[in-house]
Parts: structure tokens; C-alpha cells; sequence
């Protein structure tokens, strides 16, 4: 299989670099850092360490024997994300690009978030590593995740509100955006997935591919054979593309991407791109998108902030196109489902953009055998969203 | 010679500097932009920039952002801009530059837009994020 992406950052038809000419410096330098970097034993070797002693890696790939028995058809392992330092396997990707920052000798870094896990991830990061901290996040999400925006300025973070837009996520990543034009010779922008302009979308990838290296020795370790089937949430894209990677050349194992439904597809209320979307170019990267006929971006819902964005990473886009990986969805109830049955089943509380992943399991397993294998990410835990599933079932706290 | 070019020269002749204005396009409505440009020009704007507005703006900033939300609220489209050009080249030759997002232009068709918006008596293109060989 050919290295992806190219030179110029495309996988195929998409990714690339559409950012005003301002940050291309910038994005070059970057790239420049990381490829050095990852040639570098003394990085890698720092990487590993942090990895393992302060994310606590590996994370256990977990045989979830009463969900299989419960669902009564293959057999289901949960790779356990959730265990990872701050709770979702967001810190992958900011312990490798706080490190980078380290290098580059930057001492501000700026970051977007949605449901605040990745603005928690990076907000460590910068403590752990010293460095100025500032967060963008819009003030709707500000509002549903309170508790975050709280831990966050409990690590020093300064988290500033975005009242542009639709005040959620992609309002939050245009306002961060413009903070790097400004500011880009002191501060590196942490972008959270695998989106975003040349290198971000194949950094973040190869950060978060640890986990797919993990379950693939683990799987065989348990099973003496590869899966049958991976699932994993995309949002943008960063968890299911961190475990795929390290299969994409077994042609036996599919894989399944799991959107976000929403209210259902035909309502026009949802986050799948693949399902209604079409080709466009946003936040730097040209991938598949909700957009009208002016390409003037569509506002999303899903009940998980982690999967509400109109946009997914080009490399999805690709294997869509070349149908090495599938793509379907999950709606808002069907992940409530998902949610409710892992916490009684297996006493794990996942959070709802995982759960999307677990609803997907529950209509595919009961179709396969016993001799079967389906391997799950749990990208992250459900703690942070207790609030909101209470809200959702009418529960006052 | 364009527009661009004699516009300059002229400036350069009379030995002024440029004045160029910016409007974002069809904020509140294209109606309003159409006499705005009028009574720029009217006013001795050299040349006129146009914002085709995006819903999601990330080399401007605020107020840009703003003024791009009322011109969408209004269905302001690239498609009907090209036509208030149109409109406006028979009451006005000042040069006019349109400043867009990469994707409007991506979903438009970036042969059929570079086509039309020459046809309309467009002069220049600012594009954010755009590749450099464009309307070449």
C-alpha cells in the first residue's frame, strides 16, 4: 500500500492545505518539527514514556463476555480507552503535540473543544509541560458542559468564550484559527482530530495509532487470530483512525465508522457526513461535508458534542471512497440504548461518543456466530456526560 | 488594458494613493449593495472589493463575520452577486474585486465560476485558501 498522504498532504482527492497564506509558514515548520521528530529515538523514546507512565498505556483490551452473551452472537472485546489519563483517548495526540511544542521552543498553546475533552487533554498537557494555555470553546457548549470548562481553569487554562456562529465547535476552531494567524511565531494550535490543514490530519493519525498497534498484539494475544470486525465512533475521525491504521493491510478485517444519526437522517438533524454530505473544503482541509448548494456549512446535532461537527477527516473520506472502510450511523436514542445496556451489562459507563459505537455492535453482532470476533473502541468514559443523559431522561440532579 | 491596471495608472498620474473599499456583499440585502457601490464610487473609492459571505469565516473577524450573517439571512448566494455585477456594469466601471472563501467557489465550479464572474465584469479574485493557479 502506498504511504498516505503525498507530499502535499492529500489522501487521493482530499486533505491538502486550504488555510489563508499567513499560516503556511507555520503548517511548514510544523511539518518540518514532526518529521524530525518522528526520525528521532530520543523522541520517540520521551513519547513511549510519557505514554506509558502519566497516560497509562496500554490500555487492557477488555473480552466483554455478558454483552456477548447478551447480544448472543460474535464475540465482543472493548479496547479501553476510557482508562487513558483524563478519560478518552484525546491525550494521545496532546502528549505527542505538547512534546513537539517542547521542540519547536513555542510557550503558548491555543486549542479548540466541543464537549471540552480534548480542551481537558490539552489544558494537562500545557500543566504538565509549563506551557500558556488558551482554549476556545463556543458558549453553548460552554453552557452543557460546565463541569469542563471548570476543570479546565482548575489547570491553569485560560478558556475564552466564542459567541461567533452557532457558538459550538466549528465556531470555536474559526476563533482559534484566527488566534494562530495572529499569534502564529510564539504558539502552536492543538488541534484535537485528524483535521485541519497538512500535517495535522496524518500527525494526529500516527499519534493516535498507538491504540490499533495495542489491540492488534492484545487481539492476537487473546484470540490467536485478527478480528473479524473493528468498529469505532468518527467525529472527526481521531479514535476509529488510531485503531484502523494498523490493520488497513489485513484485507479480511472490515471496519466500520460510526456517525453521528442524530434525530435520524431523514430529519436533516444529525452529524453524518457520509450519508448526506458531499465535497467541499472547511477548516483547512477539503473533505466530505454538511453543506447547502452555496456551500455555506450546515449546522449538525447529536446528542454527543465529540461527534456534532460538520466535517471528517480526509483520510475517512478517502477509504470511503476507495471502500476500505464503512460507514453508517447511529442515531441519538440508539446511542442512549447503547449507553444504558454497557452500564447493566458490563457495569462500564461509556461516554455518548463511544456509545454510538456499542449501538452499532448491538445490531451487528446478534447476525454473526460464536466464532466470530468484533473489536469496539471505547474512546472514552461516560462520566462527563452524566449531566446530560439526566437531562435527556428527565432526571433533576 | 483592465481595470485594475488603469485604475492604478491613473492614481499613479495624478500622483494619489489608491483608495480601495470593501462592502461584504449583499449585507443586508444586494439591492443595498448595488447603490452602495454607486455612492462609493460616486465618493471617489478607486476600487471596490466585494465579500461573497461564508458561514464560516476564519480569516475575518468579527465584524466581517457579522455582516456575512445578515447577508445570508437576506439568501445572498455567489451565484446572485455575479448578477448584482452584472447589473451594476451598466451604471459603473470601477473596478470590482470579489473576496471569497475557497468552498464557494469549489461548490460553484471553479471553471464555471472563473467563466461567469469575467463575463460579469468581475476584475480581480481575493480567495481565501485558494490554489494558485485559479482563473489562469
Amino acid at each position: 500500500m502506498m504511504q498516505l498522504p503525498d507530499a502535499r498532504g492529500r489522501f487521493g482527492a482530499f486533505g491538502g492545505r486550504y488555510v489563508p497564506e499567513t499560516l503556511i509558514p507555520a503548517l511548514d515548520e510544523l511539518a518540518r518539527e514532526y518529521e524530525k521528530a518522528r526520525r528521532d529515538p530520543k523522541f520517540k523514546a520521551e513519547l513511549d514514556s510519557y505514554l506509558r507512565q502519566y497516560v497509562g498505556r496500554p490500555t487492557p483490551l477488555y473480552y466483554a463476555e455478558r454483552l456477548t452473551k447478551k447480544l448472543g452472537g460474535a464475540r465482543i472485546y472493548l479496547k479501553r480507552e476510557d482508562f487513558c489519563h483524563t478519560g478518552a483517548h484525546k491525550i494521545n495526540n496532546t502528549i505527542g503535540q505538547g512534546l513537539l511544542t517542547r521542540r519547536m521552543g513555542k510557550q503558548r498553546v491555543i486549542a479548540e473543544t466541543g464537549a471540552g475533552q480534548h480542551g481537558v487533554a490539552v489544558a494537562t498537557v500545557a500543566a504538565l509541560f509549563g506551557l500558556q494555555c488558551e482554549v476556545y470553546m463556543g458558549t453553548e457548549d460552554m453552557e452543557r458542559q460546565a463541569l469542563n470548562v471548570f476543570r479546565m481553569r482548575l489547570l491553569g487554562t485560560t478558556v475564552t468564550a466564542v459567541h461567533a456562529g452557532s457558538r459550538t465547535l466549528k465556531d470555536a476552531i474559526s476563533e482559534a484559527m484566527r488566534d494562530w494567524t495572529t499569534n502564529v511565531r510564539t504558539t502552536h494550535y492543538i488541534l484535537g482530530s485528524v483535521l485541519g490543514a497538512h500535517p495535522y490530519p496524518m500527525m494526529i493519525r500516527d499519534f493516535q495509532s498507538v491504540i490499533g498497534r495495542e489491540t492488534r498484539k492484545q487481539i492476537l494475544q487473546a484470540e490467536g487470530r485478527l478480528p473479524d470486525y473493528l468498529v469505532a465512533c468518527v467525529g472527526g475521525g481521531s479514535n476509529s483512525i488510531g485503531m484502523f491504521t494498523a490493520f488497513l493491510k489485513d484485507k479480511k478485517v472490515k471496519m466500520v465508522g460510526v456517525e453521528a444519526g442524530g434525530l435520524g437522517i431523514e430529519s436533516g438533524k444529525h452529524a453524518a457526513r457520509f450519508a448526506t454530505g458531499s465535497v467541499g473544503v472547511l477548516h483547512g482541509t477539503m473533505t466530505y461535508l454538511l453543506q447547502d448548494d452555496d456551500g455555506q456549512i450546515q449546522l449538525t446535532h447529536s446528542v454527543s458534542a465529540g461527534l456534532d461537527y460538520a466535517a471528517v477527516g480526509p483520510e475517512h473520506a478517502f477509504y470511503k471512497e476507495a471502500e476500505r472502510i464503512s460507514y453508517t450511523s447511529a442515531t441519538d436514542e440508539e446511542a442512549m440504548a447503547a449507553f444504558d445496556l454497557l452500564c447493566r451489562t458490563e457495569g462500564l459507563m461509556p461516554a455518548l461518543e463511544s456509545a454510538h459505537a456499542v449501538a452499532h455492535v448491538m445490531k451487528l453482532a446478534p447476525k454473526l456466530t460464536r466464532s466470530q470476533v468484533i473489536v469496539v473502541n471505547l474512546s472514552g468514559r461516560g462520566d462527563k456526560d452524566v449531566n446530560q443523559v439526566a437531562r435527556i431522561k428527565g432526571v433533576n440532579l | 488594458m483592465n481595470r485594475i491596471d488603469s485604475a492604478f495608472q491613473q492614481i499613479k498620474e495624478r500622483g494619489e494613493k489608491a483608495l480601495i473599499a470593501y462592502l461584504m456583499a449583499g449585507d443586508p440585502t444586494l439591492e443595498d449593495t448595488e447603490a452602495y457601490v454607486q455612492q462609493l464610487a460616486d465618493a471617489g473609492a478607486d476600487i471596490i472589493e466585494l465579500g461573497v459571505p461564508f458561514s464560516d469565516p476564519i480569516a475575518d473577524g468579527p465584524v466581517i463575520q457579522q455582516a456575512a450573517e445578515r447577508a445570508l439571512r437576506s439568501g445572498t448566494s455567489l451565484k446572485k452577486i455575479l448578477a448584482t455585477v452584472r447589473s451594476l456594469r451598466t451604471k459603473t466601471q470601477i473596478p470590482l474585486v470579489l473576496m471569497a472563501y475557497y468552498n464557494s467557489i469549489f461548490r460553484y465550479g471553479e471553471a464555471a465560476f472563473c467563466l461567469d464572474a469575467v463575463v460579469a465584469g468581475v476584475d480581480g479574485l481575493a480567495s481565501r485558501a485558494a490554489s494558485s493557479t485559479m482563473c489562469r
